[in-house]
Order: C-alpha cells, then sequence, then structure tokens
C-alpha cells in the first residue's frame, strides 16, 4: 500500500483502523475482564506498510537496476524511546517477474533481527554512536537478504548475505553526530561469481574495496532514508490543486501548495542487481530474451494454529501477504474500497482471474480500471473531457469488451505499446518512436498489476536531463516505464486519467488538449531532499531535531483540522 | 493567463453528481482526517505524563475529528461514508472517556449510513462492533456476518464475528473464525484474538506468545500497543506471576503514559500484595477519569477489607446508578450485575431475583462465565446441586482462571464432596495464590480447613 492509502480513497481496514481499534479501553460494564473482550479490530501496521516502490535503471551504473522499496508511512524524525525499525517477524520480498507471466521468478528475501547488547536499559543508545559498531549504540538490526529463483524445472535458493547492519536511526547531533557516515557505512555489496553466480563475500562501506572486481556484483542497502516521495496532500481535498484560482484551488485560505511528506522519513529497503543476471543469454532463469522486468514488493506475516491439539504452542504457519505494492496508485486509484482487502492478499497472478470472474468483485475490478473513479471526478468537478466518454455521463464504458479505458489498463495491468508515432527526447535529440514500439510490454504479457521497466531503454535514449513527467514529457526513462524517485507521479497519474496518453496508446478518437497538463498538477514538483548520485540514491533521513515536520504541521494540519 | 478557460462547466446533474461526488467526498475526508491523525505530532501532555504521574491526559484528537466530521455532514448531509465514520468516531470516543452516550449518537448516524448505502462492509462491521460494545451479541454477530457477506475479504467482519460468536458461548464455531481471520491477515487485531480464543481453551503458554506477538505486531496507534502489553500483563497475573505482569503494565505506559486498564493493572497488583491504601488511592484517580464499574467495585472491594464499610457502600451502589446509566444508552449489563451480586448477594436486590436476571443472561448466551456467574448466584441462594451443574458446564474448556475452580470447590465443599473441594480449590490457588482479595483468603482458609481433617 502505497501512502497514498492514508489520504485518498482510504482503505476500508485504515480506516476502521484509526476510528475503532485505536481504542483500548476496557469494554464498559466488564466486571471480569473476561466478560467481554474488546480487542483492537484492525491494526494499520506500518511496519508492513509498503509505501512506494522504485525500479530504474542506475543512472550511475547503467548495465544495473536499481529496486527500492519503502516501509512506515509517515515516519516522524523524532522517536524514543522506542525508535521506528523493521519488524523481525515480517517477511520483506522483492518480486520480479522476468518473463511477463505474471508470477516472480526471482524473488528477494529480507529478514530482520533486533539485538540488544545490554538488555537492562530500554535505551536505544547509551552514548554517542561513532560508527556503526560502536559499543554505545545498544538496540541495532541486522538483515539477510536471500536470492531464491524460481523456474518451471525448479526453485533455488541462496543466501547472498547474512548479518548486515541496518544504520541507527537520526536521532540527532549528540547521537548521531555525522550520520551521513552512518548511512554510507551500511551500503554494502555482495561480490557474485561469474554472471548469474553464487556470492562469494561481501562488505560494507561506500569505499569498501571490493572483493574481486567486477560488474556482476550486488549492492544493498536497508535502513533509515527520507521519504522521497512528494505531493500537495490537499489534492484529497476533493481534487483541490493548490497554487490555481477556484474552483480548482481554494478560494480561501492557504492556496499555496506544500509537500505534505516534507521532513518525514521511511524505512527503505535498496538493491542493486546487474542487468545480466536478471535477462539475457545468461541469466538465472537461463536464457531470457525479454528486457523487461514486472516489479512488485510485498510484506507477510506469519499465521498459526489457533488450537493445538496437543495444547502446547503452535505457531507454525504459512506466511501470509498482508501487504503488496506494485504500481504506485493501484491501491488507490483503482481498487474500489471494496476490494482493497482482497488486493492486499493477491499475488499477480490472481489479477487476471479476479478482473474476469464475473459479476460482483470481479465486475467492480473492470470497472475501477476501465471507468476509473478519479477520471469522473475529474470530469464531474472540473469539467474534464474523458476518452471514451458515454455521452456527457463522465462514465467511460466497461460492460462490453474494450469499451472503456484501454490505456489505464495498459499503463496498469500489461505495459505500454504505441498505437501512434510518439516522439521522446533524446540525448542526440527528438526522435519519433514508431507506432507499435514496444516501450515496457512483454510478449504475451499476463496482465496483473506492477511496476515494468524496460532495462533495454537506457543511456543516450533517456531525456538528457530526467523529466519529472516520464514518458508524458518526453523522458523514455520515466514512469511508467519504471518508476524513478524524481517521476512527479501524482501529476503523471491525473494527466493519465485525463487522458493524456491516449493518443499514444489507443487511438485518435480522442485528442488530450495540452492546455490541461498546465492545470493537472498539483504543483509540488521534487522531493524536500535533493537525492544522492550514489546508491542507495535516497537521501540520508532527517533528524530528529529537524524543525522541518513543525513547520508541516503548522501550515497543513491546523489549516484542515481546526 | 487564467486556467479557467479551459475547464467548461458541466450542465447540472444534481442526483448523480452528488451522488459520485458524495461517496468520493467522504473517502478523500476520510483520508485527509486519517492523514490529520498522522500528522499529528505527540501531545506535550504525553510526555509530561511519564514525568509527572498525575497530570490530566491531553485533550483528545477525537474531539476535533469528531467536530470536523459533523461540520461537514451539515454542509454534505447525503454523504453516507461520513455517517459512517462519524459514528465509528463516536465508538472510540466511548473507549476513550466510558461514556456511553455516544453509543446511541454512533447508532443514529450508522443507521443512516445504512439508508443511504445498504450494502456497505465497513458499515455493518460498525453496527457490529457497536452491537458487541452495548453486549448484543446476537446483533453484532449478525451484523458480522452480514459484512462478511458483502466482503469475504474482509479480516475487520471476521473479527466481529469472532467476537459475537464467543460472547454468545459458540466456542467450536469461534476457533473457526478466529483461524480463518489470522490466516487472511495476520496482525495485531487477528493475534490478540488468536490469544483469547486459546487462553478460553486453557492453553495459557499459547495466549502469552500470541498476545507478545500481538504487540510486537504494532499499529499506527499507541493505545493499541497499550491495550495488548496490559493484556499480557493480565495473563501474567491471572496466572501467578504478578511481578512479570507489572514489567508488562509499565511498558504498556510507556507506550501510552495516560493508559487506564494498565493503571488498574498496577492497582490491582497493589491491591493483591495487601498495599490496601496504595490500591484505593490508585483506583481513586482511575474511577475519576474513568468510572467504569469494574474498578468502582474493586476501589470498594479494597475499602471493605480495608475496614472503611461506609466507603464501600459508596461505591458498591456508585454500580447501581452506572449500570442504569448503561442500560439508558442500550447496553446489556445483566451478566456483570449478576456476577457483582453473586459476590455480594442482596446487595442491589434480592438474592432470589439475582438468580433469575442469571438464569435469563445464560439462556440468551451460554457462555462458561454466564454458566459460571449462575452457579455462584446458586451457590449463594444455597442450591448447591444445581451449582454444581452450571459449574462443570463453565469448565467445560478447561479454561485456566482461578475463579471458575474456586467456584467449584466452594460448592464441592458444601456438597461435602471433600475430594473434588480439595481438587479444584488447589487448582484455583495453583493457577493464581492472589486471584481475589474477597476469595483468595477464603480458599486458602477453605482448603486448610480441608487438610486438617
Amino acid at each position: 500500500m502505497s501512502k497514498f492509502i492514508a489520504s485518498w480513497l482510504v482503505s476500508a481496514g485504515l480506516l476502521l483502523a484509526f476510528l475503532v481499534a485505536a481504542a483500548v479501553g476496557p469494554a464498559p460494564l466488564s466486571v471480569a475482564a473476561s466478560s467481554h473482550r474488546e480487542a483492537p479490530l484492525i491494526s494499520s501496521d506500518p511496519q508492513a506498510d509498503n509505501t512506494d516502490v522504485y525500479a530504474f535503471v542506475s543512472p550511475d551504473r547503467q548495465d544495473s537496476v536499481t529496486l527500492i522499496g519503502d516501509w512506515i508511512p509517515f515516519e516522524a524524525p523524532y522517536g524514543g524511546p522506542n525508535y521506528f525499525k523493521f519488524a523481525d517477524e515480517v517477511l520483506y520480498e522483492m518480486h520480479l517477474d522476468t518473463i511477463g507471466d505474471a508470477k516472480s521468478h526471482v524473488t528477494y528475501q529480507f529478514r530482520f533481527t533486533t539485538h540488544t547488547r545490554n538488555p537492562n536499559t530500554f535505551l536505544y543508545n547509551t552514548g554517542t554512536i561513532h560508527s556503526l559498531t560502536d559499543a554505545n549504540w545498544n538496540v541495532y538490526q541486522t538483515y539477510t537478504v536471500t536470492e531464491i529463483v524460481s523456474t518451471t524445472a525448479a526453485m533455488t535458493t541462496t543466501v547472498l548475505a547474512s548479518d548486515l547492519l541496518s544504520p541507527p536511526v537520526n536521532i540527532g547531533s549528540k547521537s548521531t553526530p555525522n550520520y551521513y557516515a552512518l548511512g554510507d557505512a551500511a551500503t554494502c555489496i555482495v561480490s557474485i561469481s561469474g554472471v548469474s553466480g553464487g556470492p562469494t563475500g561481501s562488505a560494507c562501506g561506500q569505499h569498501a574495496t571490493m572483493l574481486g572486481a567486477g560488474s556482476n556484483n550486488i549492492k544493498v542497502f536497508a535502513g533509515q532514508r527520507d521519504d522521497p516521495f512528494f505531493v500537495d496532500l490537499q489534492v484529497f481535498d476533493l481534487l483541490t490543486l493548490r497554487g490555481q484560482a477556484p474552483p480548482i484551488g481554494y478560494s480561501s485560505g492557504n492556496n499555496i501548495p506544500l509537500d505534505g511528506l516534507k521532513g518525514f522519513n521511511v524505512h527503505s529497503i535498496a538493491l542493486q542487481i546487474p542487468i545480466s543476471r536478471l535477462t539475457g543469454s545468461n541469466s538465472l532463469t537461463g536464457n531470457n530474451p525479454n528486457p523487461i522486468i514486472g516489479v512488485w514488493m510485498t510484506s507477510s506475516r506469519q499465521s498459526m494454529r489457533v488450537l493445538s491439539a496437543l495444547g502446547g504452542v503452535a505457531n507454525s504457519g504459512p506466511m501470509v501477504q498482508v501487504s503488496r505494492l506494485g504500481m504506485p496508485l493501484t491501491n488507490e486509484l483503482v481498487m474500489p474500497l471494496a476490494l482493497k482487502d482482497a488486493f492486499n492478499g493477491l499475488a499477480p497472478e490472481g489479477d487476471l482471474p479476479l478482473y474476469t470472474s464475473g459479476p460482483g468483485a470481479g465486475d467492480l475490478f473492470k470497472k475501477s480500471v476501465e471507468n476509473p473513479e478519479l477520471g469522473r471526478l475529474l470530469c464531474s468537478l472540473y469539467g474534464v473531457p474523458l476518452p471514451r466518454e458515454v455521452g456527457s455521463t463522465c462514465n467511460t464504458g466497461y460492460t462490453t469488451p474494450d469499451t472503456g479505458r484501454s490505456d489505464i489498463f495498459a499503463i496498469f495491468l500489461t505495459g505500454m505499446k504505441t498505437a501512434a508515432p510518439f516522439t521522446i527526447n533524446t540525448a542526440t535529440g527528438p526522435v519519433q518512436l514508431p507506432s507499435g514500439f514496444d516501450i515496457n510490454q512483454p510478449t504475451g504479457v499476463v496482465p496483473a498489476d506492477m511496476l515494468r521497466l524496460n532495462t533495454g531503454i537506457k543511456g543516450n535514449t533517456c531525456s538528457p536531463t530526467p523529466n519529472r513527467l516520464g514518458i508524458l514529457g518526453g523522458d523514455a526513462c520515466g514512469f511508467p516505464n519504471g518508476r524513478r524517485l524524481a517521476d512527479d507521479v501524482v501529476d503523471i497519474e491525473l494527466q493519465a486519467v485525463g487522458g493524456a496518453a491516449w493518443q499514444a496508446l489507443v487511438d485518435n478518437t480522442f485528442s488530450f488538449n495540452p492546455a490541461y497538463a498546465n492545470a493537472l498538477t498539483d504543483r509540488v514538483n521534487s522531493n524536500d531532499a535533493a537525492f544522492d548520485a550514489v546508491f542507495p540514491y535516497v537521501a540520508a533521513p532527517h533528524a530528529g531535531q529537524d524543525p522541518h515536520f513543525a513547520d508541516i504541521y503548522n501550515s497543513w494540519f491546523s489549516l484542515f483540522v481546526y | 493567463m487564467s486556467s479557467l478557460s479551459v475547464w467548461r462547466v458541466k450542465s447540472w446533474r444534481p442526483v448523480r453528481r452528488w451522488g459520485l461526488v458524495a461517496a468520493v467526498l467522504g473517502g478523500l475526508l476520510a483520508g485527509t482526517w486519517l492523514m490529520a491523525r498522522f500528522v499529528r505530532p505527540p501531545a506535550a501532555t504525553d510526555t509530561a505524563a511519564l514525568v509527572y504521574g498525575d497530570a490530566a491526559p491531553a485533550a483528545p484528537q477525537i474531539d476535533a475529528t469528531i467536530a470536523s466530521l459533523q461540520t461537514h455532514l451539515s454542509t454534505y448531509p447525503d454523504d453516507a461514508r461520513s455517517y459512517t465514520l462519524l459514528g465509528a468516531a463516536y465508538l472510540q470516543k466511548v473507549r476513550e472517556s466510558g461514556d456511553p452516550a455516544y453509543y446511541t449518537k454512533a447508532g443514529a448516524v450508522l443507521h443512516e449510513a445504512l439508508r443511504r448505502q445498504p450494502a456497505d462492509a465497513d458499515t455493518l462491521t460498525t453496527l457490529g462492533v457497536l452491537a458487541l460494545a452495548r453486549h448484543q451479541f446476537s446483533d453484532g454477530l449478525s451484523y458480522g456476518q452480514q459484512a462478511y457477506a458483502v466482503n469475504a475479504y474482509s479480516p475487520r467482519a471476521l473479527g466481529v464475528i469472532f467476537d459475537g460468536q464467543t460472547e454468545l458461548g459458540q466456542y467450536a464455531a469461534a476457533a473457526q473464525t478466529i483461524q480463518k481471520m489470522v490466516n487472511t491477515r495476520p496482525d495485531m487485531s487477528s493475534y490478540s484474538r488468536v490469544s483469547y480464543a486459546r487462553e478460553l481453551h486453557g492453553d495459557v503458554a499459547g495466549a502469552l506468545q500470541a498476545m507478545r506477538l500481538a504487540a510486537q505486531a504494532g499499529s499506527g496507534e499507541a493505545e493499541n500497543t497499550a491495550w495488548t502489553l496490559t493484556q499480557v500483563g493480565n495473563l501474567l497475573w491471572q496466572h501467578g506471576d504478578p511481578a512479570g505482569a507489572r514489567a508488562e503494565y509499565q511498558s504498556a505506559l510507556v507506550a501510552m503514559p495516560s493508559n487506564i486498564p494498565a493503571r488498574a493493572g498496577l492497582a490491582r497488583n497493589l491491591a493483591a500484595s495487601g498495599d490496601l491504601q496504595g490500591a484505593i488511592a490508585a483506583y481513586n484517580k482511575i474511577v475519576a477519569i474513568m468510572p467504569l464499574s469494574e474498578y468502582v467495585i474493586a476501589l470498594g472491594d479494597c475499602y471493605a477489607l480495608d475496614g472503611q464499610p461506609a466507603a464501600a457502600a459508596r461505591q458498591y451502589a456508585l454500580v447501581k446508578v452506572l449500570s442504569q446509566l448503561q442500560q439508558a444508552n442500550g447496553v446489556d449489563v445483566d451478566l456483570e450485575i449478576a456476577l457483582f451480586e453473586a459476590d455480594h448477594p442482596g446487595r442491589l436486590e434480592p438474592l432470589a431475583d439475582t438468580v433469575a436476571k442469571a438464569r435469563q443472561v445464560y439462556a440468551r448466551r451460554p457462555t462458561i462465565y454466564a454458566a459460571d456467574a449462575l452457579a455462584w448466584a446458586q451457590y449463594q441462594s444455597g442450591d448447591y446441586a444445581e451449582a454444581r451443574s452450571y459449574s462443570e458446564t463453565a469448565l467445560r474448556l478447561k479454561t485456566r482462571d482461578a475463579l471458575l475452580y474456586f467456584h467449584a470447590g466452594m460448592i464441592a465443599f458444601h456438597l461435602s464432596d471433600t475430594a473434588a473441594a480439595r481438587l479444584d480449590l488447589g487448582q484455583a490457588l495453583g493457577i493464581n495464590p492472589e486471584f481475589s482479595i474477597l476469595w483468595a483468603p477464603v480458599a486458602q482458609q477453605t482448603l486448610s480447613s480441608l487438610s486438617a481433617q
């Protein structure tokens, strides 16, 4: 679930989480503790809540891809005495569909273990943390990275590295001075023998000597970072786009756009993998000519047998997926409330069966993609015309095949192929892609929600300076072809739902008015913190003593709630 | 260069348009309200309470939420989703304040929501929670099942069904339900219910393990963590580990310094350890903030044991007032009153009426605790034979609950079944030697007298 879920069309569960379950008083009038037990009814489970997924060809190492997953929404920089961390009980996974059949063929698993040097104190640190091995750092996490390769023939599991250190959180200048160096020290390299070979060792520190040179190495980082997402949260106040005149912007009160995530942190897991390991003639799954990799991430917790016949403790149960994220806004802009629970537990290979399952959930899913609610809203609130609009109803059809938003279907569920010539900006100037050009749609793709990255589109094919509007801005290396940190997915989605990609992807029955591009934007175009030029690219986290958070509280919170 | 020129104003279609807008509005508002929830920094007094134990709790966030939802609904009176949100907010308010008047308000707005969107799983689930909170367990179960029929993926509907089935004595069905719930979504909500199911079936170690997992699973809300930690504490206390319990209550208070159930756990520790003065002081502070019968009765019992019968009587009288208030707001309190009456026979009403009431409660919800309350009421009125039968029913799940065994032991004692009495009283004290400030001494004395024979 991306962080949009917390503010856009809120999942039923999350809604009730904060309204009903938050309470922990006893049942009124419960005389005996056992008279009636009022346990929390829903937990938001922030440590399992996947807020964002990114996948892009590494800008400084173009023979590799970087995958980044973020967890723990709205992680405030201050904390204490219990600071934010990954959950030891959660299985964090990055899934890669390297073929296009909606199944994971290469999975990376991350498991964390919390250690406490001195159990007699609850303090996170007992002095300044100068290095990752400082004895003053009392509560720390290590993690293990495992790679699972699934082909029709076999499943192979390899531990790539274990006991890697997650860096401390950024507490403040007394506990964690020179924080940048601590994060640096936790950036690790796993050396690999051969293109699809196993690990031969690991070393940590940005400038660590590589164990054996070569381009086969895998990089990994897991720890607190600045939240790279950026959005003006007032977009969730009836699609208010601040900085514009009413009715789009506010007619009273603060109409200045502001990144609502400014000052917040997340916990990031970043992985950099050679492209040749995932696709190509010597890939992990054998000879694989398909250059497009589908990416999604999940969090899972363990179920348990409630009643053991022998009366002993029975904690063995399957890992159950509780969070799933591929395309950044599926769970918010596409999935209706009634389907969010289903989607959270569904694997991508279940998407198409659900989509085609007929009346009930199936038709609801179909309608959500082909007649998306966001589109109806843009149309009814602001008069934005929509492709395939039925009369002037603001509805786009979906009951008969292919009468609705095929562009949304392509972007979210299959990847894109051009239906008309489309001009991109490259290092050597504008290039017109022909009709039928495959941007990121695997051959024979099985429709399923995931981020799809074409590892063959890179280098000089990209815009010389990355365009935050991605494909819509003529940058072939941007979202929805993968997702880079700086891609403005809010604006891209607003414009895509407004029909900006229709002509390129479907036909010329509809033409997007470019004037709308100026209006379909939240006017928050970049992250509050600059991204790094080196892996893991996500900026260092805000310190607990950082004042930016208060600005958000004062300017936004007080505006809306009071 | 106004961009307004591109915005063609569509012709007005009020009904359909508002339907759509209202539906999304609610979602947006919920989302934004939710944002506010996250964005709120910790109240200054939360930290203060860590240092100054008597600090008043911070002004609740929930009040602001309720106010903003009410304002919104006055402008958009057809927004079904906001009615649901407001209903849930009112329920939250009850849990934070103990004021049952909000149940009535919750019911009103939830039915407004249902009228507008009859098949909404969230509304049905919230109505289920409301019914459960009022101890209308059949209604709660029914709402949960309706919600589940609408959304079979909803773990929350399963939670409501589990709670309803458990409180109706349908333990086998409840076990299947919670297995389904935890298989659907393992998290704090399901782990804590697994714990309860295990506890009821006598698996104390398993209950502890599941509740500890629930506490670790966490949630975005400090109260939830405090609740689960308090439950771990209660499990430890009920099974003879007061020191371990104290540590858990203190952890709960670190998570949420103003948490009442954790404070009540500490107060109970004080009373059981013999520090009646400390317990009285602690309980007085608690009932000043949240006057629930559970705490009022405990305070009354402390006064009684401390040789202050008038003060005790005042607390016991307050129980009657509280129960009337609850009943006025639709809360079914009969089981709670039956057990209180059985412990203090004749205080609020003639004992015969207590027995009759306990029978009715058992008929409505045949749980092991309703059976136990009936057994104890019958014991107090001298009807030992029937008391024994219901006591056996109460122990049918082999729940490791000292009170159940204590009641069984006293009944056996009065039936001159010395062996059973020795066994059951021994069990009670073995489970928790300090299981009740009123009754543990009685158990001890009775057991001693049996050994002397």
